[in-house]
C-alpha cells in the first residue's frame, strides 16, 4: 500500500502548524492533501480516524486544539509506520588498532577530552600524567583524536602531543589514521600523512607515491605526501617528474622532499633557482635552507653577503637599513643543514657587532637564530659529525653566545657533560638555561622526559626529541645553584649580589626574585609530572631551594608552592614566612595598593603549624598592617585586609579555645 | 549488617561530592595524612585522626552499622562527605594499617541517637487521621490550583497555534514570557519549562529557518497541548474520586511533581534486593530545564529491565549538588525505587553494596538481551507514540557483527536476517564514529546498549550505540 498521501498529510499539517491555522478554510494545499488520504483512510481504521478528525479542522470552532490532536496523531502513525532494516551491502570492520579499552571515571577523562576540544588548553595535554595518559589507548579517546586530526589545527602543542600518541601506537595506529583521511573533500587537510611518515617512515612509500600522483584529491594532501617522498632517495624520479609537471603546493612539495634528499640529479633545480639573486623568493630561500647542497651553500653566502654590503651603503639606523637588516635576518636561515660555513657565520657575527647596522634586530636575534640552526642541524642528521663539528666550533668561538645550543646539544648526548659548561655563567644566561629545563616536561606513555628545539628561538618546528628517562642530580643541582656554590668566581659573585640586596638595591632584589620564581615554575611543573621515580628527589631539592630562599625574598609564589607541595615538613620551618612575606611586600611602595594578604592568606592556612602558631603571627600582621595603613591612607583596601585577618584570627582562636 | 568489606574504590567514588573532592582525598592518602587509623572489631567502623591546618587534628569516621553508611569528620568542611572521610576510605582500600579499637564514645553516642531517630514512634491512631486528612487536603488544593494553571497553558498553545510558530516577534515574546512567568503560581514547573523553551527556540529563528527547526517548535507546542488535556482528565478524574494522593501515573512528573521515595514505596514502585550494573554514563545538557544531567543507564542483572538514572544539577545550583560520576561495579540494592514509566523507569536508592562484576555478571547481562531487532523496535513504537514520552528508548540489542555499508560507510548492526543503521542523537554526536574505531573482535557476536528513536524525515528507526558488552566487559563508547 502506497502511504505517501499520510505523510503528505502529515507534512501539511506542520506547514499549517507553522504558518498559523487561524486561516485554515484558505489553505487549499492542506485541502488537497486531506482529499487524497481519504483512500488510505477507507483502508486503515487508524488512518480513518485522523481522516475524521482533519476534516473537522475545517468546520472547528476549536481549530487550534483539533490541530495539535492531529498532528499529535499523525506523529503516533508515523512512528508505528516507521521501518528499520537496511538493504545496502555492507563489509566487517577490519580494525587492529591497538585499543584498549578503560573504565575510566566520566570525570577522568572528560578532563582530557576538554583539553583536546578546546585548543586554549592544548598547552595542558603537556601536563597529563600516566594514569590519563592510559586514556590515549581507550576507543572514545581515538576517535576524538581523529576528529581533531581531520578538522585540523597548527597549534604545535597539538602536533607535538600527535606526534606522542602516533609513536605510543605504532604502526597499529596507521589504518585508522588513513581512514581519517577524508579523500574526496578537495579541502581535506593532509596531517594524517605526515604522522604515518614520522611512524612508518619508507615503508608506507607505495601509499605516498599513490597519493602523491593522485590528481584527483586535496592539494593539502598531496602536499605532505609529496613531502614524506622524502624518506627514500628511489623517490628521487617521481620527484624531479612532479617538479617538472605539477604546480603550485605539489610542485613545491617536491622540491622540499629534493632539497632533503639532495640528490645530484636536482641541482639544475638549485642552480635555476639561484640563477637570479633578485628573484629568489621567501619559499624559494626556505628549501635552499632545507638542502645541503654545494651549490645552495654557496648561493646563500653571496647572498647574505650581497646585503651585507648594501647595509653598509645605507645609512646608519635608517628605515632602509632596518628593512635591509630584517630580510637579512631572514636570509640567515639559508644557512641550515649547511656544514662549510664556519667562516662565514663568525663573519657575520663581526658584521653584526661591529656595524651595529642590525638596527631593528641586535646581534641577540642573530645569535639566537644559529643557536637553533646549530641545534636542528645536529637533530636532522644524527649520523653526520661535520654538523656537530659546526656547532662545537661555534661555541668555541664565542662561548657565551653558543652557549644554549652547545648545553642543548649536549644535554641530548650525556646530560652530564651539559652542566659542566654552565658552571661558570652570569645571572642572564643561567636564566636562558633554566628556560631550556623549563621546557622540558615528561611523556608517561613513553616513559621518558621530551624537548623541543622551539625554546631557542621564535621560528617554530615539529621536532620533539627524547632527552633522559630520570632527571639528573646534575641537573636539580645546577637549578638550585648548588653546583655554582662549589665554585669560588660564582660564589663570590653571589656574596656580591647577596650583599646588595642588604643595601636594598631593587635591581639585585629582583633579579633574585626572578630567579626564585623561575626556578618555583621549574619545580611545580616536574612535581606536577614526572617520573614518579624523580619524584621524592625533586621534592626533596626544592624543599631544600624553597626554605634557604623563603626567608630573604618571600614572594607570592613561593608561598603558593609551599601550600601545593611542601606541607609536611617540620612546622619550625614555616614559622614568620608569612609575616615576612606581608612585611616584605607591604614595604614596597607600589605594593600596598593590593590585596597581598586576602590572596595569599588561604596559603598560610596550609602551613602545618598550630593555631596558637598562627594566631601569633596573625596578631603581629595586624599591628604591622595598622601601622602600614596610617603611613599611607588606603580604606577601601585597609578594610577588606582587616576583615579577613579578623576572620582567620577568630578561626584560630575559636579552635584554640575548643 | 554491611561493614567496611562494601568500600570499594567505586562505592568512595559514589559517595564523593564531585571530582576535585576524590582528587583531594587521594592526595591525603598518598601522603599519608591520617596520623592514626582504626577499625572496630567487627569492622561497622573505620576512624582515625587527620593530619589539618590546625593545631588539632581531624577526627574523621566512616560508620557502616546503620542501613546507610554514615561519615563524620570534625573538619569545618561544608562538602559531605569531607575529603577525610573519603581519604580514610582511600587508605583503607590501600590496605594500611588499621588497629582494633573499640567504638570510640561520641560516635557510640551518636549511632545511638540515630537508631533512635530511625525508628521513631508510631502516631497514635487520632494523630495520623489528622495528618492524612491534612495531606489530602493540601493535594486538592495544589489539583485545583495545577487545573486553574492548565487554562493559562492552553491559551498559549492556542495563540501560537493560531497564530503560527514563526510569528513570534520579540513584543510577543515579552508577553508570553510574562505568561510562562504566572504559571510558576499554579504548580506546573513542567509545562511551564516547556513554554519557555518554545519561546526561546521561536525567537532563534533565522530568518530562513529550515524545516527541522520549525518542526521542532511544532513538535514541542504539541507536546505541551498533550500535556495539558491529559493532565486536565487526569486531575478531574483524581477530584471526581477523592483520590487525590500521587499515583502510579507519568503525568504527575509531566506535570512537574518530584517524587519522594516514601510516596514511590507506598504505590509499590519499588523492588527489593536488585541487582544492577551501570551501562553508560554521560553529563547531559538540558537546555528546557538550564541543567547539566548526570545520566546513566543501568540493567537489573536479574530481569534485563534497563533503567536509567538522572541526577539533575540547575546551573543556578551547582556547587551544592552533588556531582554523580561512572560506575563499574555491582550494586546490590536494600530497596530499589522506580518512578512510574512503561519502560526503562527512573531508578533510585539510598544505599548499595558495591561489588567487582566477574565473568558470570556479563554472562547474565548477555542472557538478557532482546530476542530480536524487531521485537525491541516494536517496544520502541509503542512507547514513542505517547506524546508525553521521551523521544528514545533504550534497549539491549545482540548482535552477529557490525559492519559498514560500501556506499557511504554508515555502521550496520546485523543479527540474524535483520538489521539496523547505527547513528547519532542529539545527545551522543560521537559515539558513532567511537564503534568505528573499535577492534574488529568486539563487532562480531557481543550485544549493543542504544537508544532507538524515530527520523520522520527518513521515515526510519536508528539505534545510537552507547556501549558494547561482551563476554568480559562493557566497553563504554561515551
Amino acid at each position: 500500500m502506497d502511504i505517501s498521501p499520510f505523510y503528505e498529510l502529515r507534512n501539511r499539517l506542520y506547514c499549517t502548524a507553522s504558518a498559523g491555522c487561524s486561516a485554515i478554510n484558505e489553505d487549499f494545499r492542506l485541502k488537497r492533501a486531506v482529499e487524497s488520504f481519504q483512500t488510505l483512510a477507507t483502508a486503515n481504521k487508524a488512518f480513518g480516524k485522523l481522516y475524521a478528525m482533519c476534516l473537522k479542522l475545517f468546520e472547528s470552532d476549536n481549530i487550534s486544539s483539533l490541530l495539535a490532536d492531529c498532528i499529535a496523531l499523525a506523529d503516533a502513525l508515523a512512528v508505528t509506520q516507521g521501518t528499520f532494516n537496511v538493504s545496502d551491502e555492507t563489509l566487517p570492520y577490519e580494525n587492529n588498532t591497538d585499543i584498549k579499552p578503560l573504565n575510566m571515571y566520566y570525570s577522568e577523562y572528560h578532563t582530557i577530552t576538554e583539553m583536546l576540544s578546546n585548543p586554549s588548553k592544548y598547552i595542558n595535554l603537556r601536563t597529563l600524567d600516566g594514569k590519563q595518559l592510559q586514556f590515549i589507548y581507550d576507543p572514545r579517546f581515538l576517535s576524538l583524536f581523529l576528529k581533531k586530526l581531520k578538522e585540523g589545527t597548527n597549534s604545535e602543542y597539538f602536533s607535538e602531543f600527535a606526534y606522542t600518541v602516533c609513536r605510543s601506537y605504532g604502526k597499529s595506529i596507521v589504518p585508522a589514521l588513513k581512514s581519517s583521511l577524508d579523500i574526496s573533500n578537495p579541502k581535506a587537510n593532509g596531517n594524517a600523512v605526515k604522522y604515518i611518515s614520522d611512524i612508518c617512515g619508507a615503508d608506507e612509500n607505495d601509499w605516498y607515491l599513490e597519493l602523491a600522483l593522485n590528481e584527483g584529491i586535496s592539494p593539502d594532501i598531496r602536499e605532505n605526501a609529496v613531502k614524506a617522498l622524502s624518506c627514500s632517495p628511489e623517490n628521487t624520479d617521481t620527484l624531479l617528474e612532479l617538479y617538472r609537471t605539477q604546480k603550485g603546493k605539489v610542485k613545491n612539495s617536491a622540491i622540499h622532499a629534493l632539497a632533503v634528499i639532495n640528490p645530484p640529479e636536482a641541482e639544475p633545480i638549485w642552480e635555476k633557482m639561484t640563477k637570479n639573486p633578485e628573484k629568489v623568493s621567501e619559499n624559494n630561500m626556505k628549501y635552499i635552507g632545507l638542502s645541503s647542497n654545494k651549490i645552495c651553500s654557496d648561493f646563500a653566502q653571496k647572498y647574505i653577503c650581497g646585503l651585507m654590503e648594501k647595509i653598509e651603503e645605507l645609512p646608519k639606523k635608517s628605515v632602509e637599513a632596518n628593512k635591509m637588516s630584517i630580510h637579512l635576518l631572514s636570509a640567515c636561515n639559508m644557512l641550515e643543514n649547511k656544514t662549510d660555513i664556519l667562516d662565514f657565520i663568525l663573519r657575520l657575527m663581526d658584521f653584526s657587532k661591529e656595524s651595529k647596522k642590525f638596527a631593528y634586530y641586535n646581534t641577540d636575534t642573530l645569535t639566537s637564530l644559529f643557536n637553533r640552526i646549530a641545534v636542528n642541524n645536529v637533530i636532522n642528521h644524527p649520523d653526520e659529525p661535520s654538523f656537530r663539528e659546526l656547532a662545537a666550533n661555534l661555541y668555541e668561538y664565542d662561548k657565551n653566545a653558543f652557549l644554549r645550543s652547545e648545553f642543548f646539544i649536549r644535554l641530548l648526548e650525556n646530560p652530564d657533560t651539559a652542566f659542566e659548561i654552565v658552571t661558570d655563567i652570569n645571572s642572564e644566561q643561567r636564566k636562558d638555561i633554566i628556560d631550556i629545563l623549563n621546557n622540558i616536561w615528561y611523556l608517561q606513555s613513553e616513559r621518558k622526559y621530551y624537548i623541543s628545539p622551539n625554546v631557542l628561538n621564535t621560528a617554530r618546528t615539529n621536532n620533539i626529541v627524547p632527552v633522559f628517562e630520570n632527571i639528573p642530580e646534575s641537573m636539580l643541582d645546577f637549578i638550585t645553584d648548588r653546583h655554582s656554590a662549589k665554585n669560588n668566581t660564582v660564589a663570590k659573585a653571589l656574596e656580591k649580589v647577596l650583599e646588595n640586596i642588604g643595601q636594598k638595591t631593587t635591581t639585585a632584589k629582583n633579579q633574585m626574585e626572578e630567579k626564585c620564581s623561575q626556578v618555583y615554575s621549574v619545580f611545580r611543573k616536574w612535581l606536577e609530572s614526572c617520573n614518579p621515580e624523580d619524584f621524592q628527589k625533586i621534592k626533596k631539592y626544592a624543599s631544600e631551594f624553597v626554605f634557604s630562599t623563603v626567608y630573604k625574598f618571600p614572594s607570592y609564589m613561593a608561598l603558593w608552592f609551599i601550600s601545593d607541595f611542601l606541607t609536611d615538613e617540620e612546622p619550625e620551618k614555616y614559622k614568620d614566612i608569612f609575616y615576612n612575606y606581608i612585611s616584605v611586600t607591604k614595604s614596597n611602595e607600589n605594593q600596598y595598593y593590593f590585596n597581598i594578604l586576602n590572596s595569599s592568606i588561604d596559603f598560610f592556612d596550609k602551613f602545618p603549624l598550630s593555631d596558637e602558631e598562627k594566631l601569633n603571627e596573625l596578631i603581629r600582621i595586624e599591628k604591622l598592617l595598622k601601622y602600614v595603613f596610617r603611613e599611607n591612607k588606603h580604606p577601601a583596601n585597609e578594610k577588606r585586609e582587616f576583615d579577613t585577618l579578623r576572620v582567620y584570627i577568630q578561626k584560630y582562636s575559636a579552635k584554640g579555645n575548643n | 549488617m554491611p561493614t567496611t568489606d562494601i568500600i570499594t574504590e567505586d562505592f568512595v567514588r559514589s559517595v564523593a561530592p564531585n571530582a576535585s573532592a576524590i582528587s583531594n582525598a587521594q592526595k591525603i592518602s598518598r601522603t599519608g595524612g591520617f596520623v592514626k587509623l582504626a577499625r572496630s572489631e567487627d569492622k561497622t567502623l573505620i576512624f582515625g585522626e587527620c593530619k589539618g591546618s590546625g593545631k588539632n587534628p581531624y577526627y574523621s569516621s566512616a560508620d557502616f552499622s546503620g542501613d546507610s553508611p554514615v561519615f563524620r569528620c570534625s573538619c569545618p568542611s561544608r562538602q559531605f562527605p569531607c575529603k577525610h572521610c573519603l581519604a580514610i576510605m582511600f587508605d583503607w582500600l590501600a590496605g594500611k594499617d588499621f588497629k582494633i579499637e573499640e567504638v570510640p564514645e561520641d560516635i557510640a553516642r551518636k549511632r545511638s541517637k540515630l537508631e533512635a531517630k530511625n525508628n521513631p514512634q508510631e502516631d497514635t491512631p487520632e494523630k495520623a487521621e489528622k495528618k492524612k486528612k491534612s495531606a489530602l487536603s493540601t493535594a486538592k488544593k495544589k489539583l485545583k490550583k495545577q487545573l486553574e494553571g492548565l487554562e493559562l497553558a492552553e491559551n498559549f498553545v492556542k495563540d501560537i497555534l493560531g497564530r503560527g510558530v514563526s510569528s513570534i516577534n520579540s513584543t510577543s515574546a515579552t508577553q508570553y514570557n510574562s505568561l510562562a512567568k504566572q504559571l510558576g503560581d499554579y504548580y506546573l514547573p513542567e509545562p511551564q519549562a516547556i513554554m519557555y523553551k518554545i519561546i526561546s527556540s521561536a525567537q532563534k529563528l533565522s530568518t530562513n529557518p529550515d524545516d527541522n527547526q520549525i518542526n521542532e517548535i511544532v513538535s514541542l507546542c504539541i507536546r505541551l497541548s498533550s500535556t495539558i488535556k491529559k493532565s486536565r482528565e487526569y486531575i478531574n478524574s483524581k477530584l471526581e474520586s477523592g483520590e487525590v494522593l500521587p499515583e502510579n501515573n507519568i503525568l504527575y512528573e509531566a506535570m512537574g511533581g518530584v517524587w519522594k521515595l516514601t510516596q514511590l514505596k507506598e504505590i509499590g514502585l519499588y523492588k527489593e534486593n536488585a541487582s544492577i550494573i551501570q551501562l553508560s554514563f554521560a553529563v547531559l545538557f538540558d537546555e528546557i530545564h538550564k541543567a547539566e544531567i548526570d545520566f546513566a543507564y543501568w540493567i537489573d542483572i536479574d530481569t534485563g529491565e534497563i533503567f536509567k538514572t538522572k541526577n539533575i544539577r540547575p546551573l543556578r545550583a551547582m556547587g551544592y549538588i552533588k556531582e554523580e560520576n561512572s560506575s563499574f561495579g555491582v550494586h546490590k540494592i536494600k530497596e530499589l525505587y522506580r518512578y512510574p514509566a512503561n519502560i526503562n523507569n527512573r531508578i533510585r536508592w539510598e544505599s548499595a553494596e558495591i561489588s567487582e562484576p566477574t565473568p558470570d555478571t556479563y554472562k547474565a547481562i548477555l542472557s538478557k538481551t532482546e530476542k530480536s531487532i524487531g521485537d525491541a523496535v516494536k517496544k520502541a513504537k509503542n512507547e514513542l507514540k505517547n506524546t508525553l514520552s521521551g523521544n528514545t528508548v533504550a534497549v539491549l540489542l545482540p548482535f552477529d557483527s557490525v559492519e559498514y555499508s560500501v556506499s557511504d560507510k554508515k555502521s550496520i548492526l546485523r543479527y540474524g536476517s535483520e538489521s539496523i543503521e547505527l547513528a547519532p542523537d542529539e545527545n551522543y554526536p560521537d559515539t558513532c564514529n567511537v564503534v568505528s574505531v573499535l577492534k574488529s573482535e568486539f563487532l562480531r557476536n557481543a550485544s549493543m546498549l542504544g537508544e532507538l528513536f524515530y527520523n520522520p524525515d527518513t521515515r526510519k528507526f536508528y539505534l545510537c550505540p552507547l556501549s558494547v558488552v561482551t563476554e568480559n566487559n562493557i566497553i563504554r563508547l561515551c
